[in-house]
């Protein structure tokens, strides 16, 4: 007696396969996106994870009819909505690095733009010389998770805004706690307009003199 | 083969992915800047909205 052929797999076990095929596959390019990244590869990670939320939710659309397996991308999305949520809604550099870091720009070399995805992270101004600053400059310091110190030099005609979307902001003796701390403080009448745009998503920032 | 009737819930999920998808790529591509103020109640409107479409669809106990 001859056995017989075995059967194709049921729609639902085939539905399930293609769920986790692409959780599986999601979780690579985040995975190879990392990778490089870490080997200094730039990964516009802001456009990236956008567009892979947008590709999860097309395949669970396309794949609605089919009667089960979904949950793989499901959970994908909800991760991915959650990372997405706290990066934006935190303002939290998604590609900013992680651990300390002590940013001293001098005369001549001026860092305008510093940012970490979590730790600590200084900007050391004082060696910077704020006459040879062009009017109307920006500098700005960003921390996604963590805590930020701007130290600035006791004449600087600076004029600072400093935020934490959740935590606590300390600008020359000033403070602001809670959710949306903010601080501004005005530039020193007849200064040039220089302004520190100094944010935290979670956690503290300090600006203070030096 | 197929269930003719779609899944209420891939869809509703599938749909808000595809919003939010389309509303970090705008605030990456920094068309607009979107704050925690406006993106908290949106989101938690949209998920009631979600649940209660998803809920339609469960079948009442025999």
């Amino acid at each position: 007696m001859s056995t017989p052929p075995p059967l194709p797999p049921a729609p639902v076990e085939r539905s399930r396969k293609a769920g986790r095929l692409a959780f599986g596959l999601l979780l690579l390019g985040i995975g190879v996106g990392w990778l490089l990244g870490a080997l200094g590869v730039d990964i516009p990670w802001e456009l990236v994870l956008p567009g892979a939320l947008i590709a999860i939710g097309g395949l669970l659309i396309i794949t609605a009819r089919s009667d089960a397996g979904h949950g793989g991308l499901i959970t994908a999305g909800v991760v991915l909505t959650i990372v997405l949520l706290i990066g934006t809604g935190f303002n939290v550099p998604l590609a900013g690095g992680v651990g300390e870091r002590t940013v001293r720009p001098t005369e001549h070399v001026i860092d305008r733009e510093v940012e970490l995805g979590v730790g600590e992270l200084t900007f050391d101004l004082t060696g910077v010389d704020f006459q040879t600053i062009v009017r109307g400059t920006e500098l700005r310091a960003r921390v996604g998770v963590g805590e930020l110190i701007v130290i600035v030099p006791e004449e600087a005609p600076i004029r600072v805004e400093a935020h934490s979307g959740l935590g606590n902001v300390q600008v020359f003796g000033q403070e602001e706690g809670g959710v949306d701390a903010e601080i501004t403080t005005p530039a020193p009448v007849g200064a040039p307009a220089i302004t520190l745009i100094a944010t935290v998503g979670i956690g503290e920032v300090r600006v203070e003199h030096g | 083969m197929a269930d003719a009737h779609p899944s209420r819930p891939a869809l509703v999920t599938g749909v808000f992915f595809v919003a939010a998808g389309i509303v970090f790529l705008l605030e990456g591509l920094e068309v607009w800047d979107v704050s925690l103020r406006v993106l908290g109640p949106v989101l938690l409107i949209t998920l009631g909205v979600a649940i209660l479409l998803g809920g339609r669809t469960r079948q009442p106990p025999s």
